[in-house]
């Protein structure tokens, strides 16, 4: 915000997508007190600054899950492989073929965009009134559009790497290299790109597509469940639309 | 799993309509609705994601061949 600009008392600007829920909380609590505001409460700065939280939670997201399930994941995999004596765990009485540290890395992955999915369904309870509408429609949609992009810009480059990278013939001469070097470790290498690597780049196409997906369509679905389940009644005063 | 989702995927990116590939199709038109709702709401990321949300459509038969010899 410029250093000339007034501002209300309590009218912060967001800028992640915590501070934006608790924003929409705070126009849903004025709201309540005072009535509906004029829709042009919610200004152009606020469109921008809504729209780039969305747009940031979606890019932290993105990038904090390839790395953590695509990098991290592969790196634990190799180290599991060829030096963990466990490589097996109980889930309820389950028994899952990997250690608890490859499954504790592939779901830490999943961490950012848990968060800013529990974020966005926290605020979608949130969902009457003008300003509060505008403002969630605002970080839904941006956020939305954003993981739609990246979500697809990652299936390209893995879909790259798989197929121009990381193909059978590349593998055996990349390890043909190494098996000059250090005969052991190519074999260790070989072993862990043709037979885990490259199926765990497919996988993770398919996975970085669905989790969007998901936390795209969850955040919407509780705000018409929200919306639908308050329609009937006055909620703290204001008349629901 | 991973490889019916793939299949459905691949079946959605090369479905055709009377010989015309609708992902394409899709593609080509789904800008102008875009634009249309982001003039409508006065978002500026939907304006601005309105050409990459088609070329993302148009580009994804080519991009959902590239794990083609995976379920193989």
């Amino acid at each position: 915000m410029d250093q000339g600009q007034i501002q209300a008392p309590g009218d912060f600007i967001p800028t992640n997508i915590v501070n934006a829920a608790a924003k929409v909380e705070n126009y849903y609590l004025l709201e309540s007190s005072i009535g509906p505001l004029a829709k042009e409460f919610f200004d152009l700065e606020h469109v921008k600054a809504f729209s780039s939280v969305g747009l940031k939670s979606a890019l932290h997201d993105s990038v904090v899950w390839v790395i953590g399930y695509v990098l991290c994941g592969g790196v634990v995999h190799f180290i599991q492989d060829n030096y963990l004596a466990a490589q097996t765990m109980m889930i309820f009485g389950w028994t899952v073929n990997a250690s608890p540290f490859f499954w504790f890395t592939k779901m830490a992955s999943f961490g950012f965009l848990a968060t800013s999915t529990g974020c966005c369904v926290y605020m979608s309870q949130f969902y009457i009134g003008v300003v509060c509408k505008k403002a969630i429609n605002t970080v839904f949609t941006s956020r939305a559009l954003f993981l739609i992009v990246f979500s697809f810009l990652t299936f390209l480059a893995l879909g790259i790497l798989h197929k121009y990278v990381f193909n059978d013939i590349d593998i055996l001469d990349a390890c043909r290299l190494v098996y000059r070097i250090h005969p052991d470790f190519a074999e260790r290498l070989y072993r862990f790109l043709a037979g885990y690597f490259r199926r765990s780049l497919f996988e993770s196409a398919i996975v970085s597509l669905v989790a969007s997906l998901l936390s795209i369509l969850l955040p919407f679905l509780t705000a018409l469940y929200f919306r639908y389940r308050k329609r009937s009644k006055k909620v703290l005063g204001i008349e629901v639309r | 799993m991973y490889e019916k989702m793939y299949l459905i995927l691949h079946a959605f990116a090369h479905y055709e309509i009377y010989g015309y590939p609708a992902c394409q199709v899709i593609g080509l038109l789904i800008p102008v609705p875009l634009l249309l709702v982001a003039r409508l709401t006065s978002s500026v990321a939907i304006k601005l994601l309105s050409i990459p949300i088609g070329l993302l459509f148009f580009g994804l038969p080519a991009v959902v061949d590239l794990f083609g010899d995976a379920i193989k």
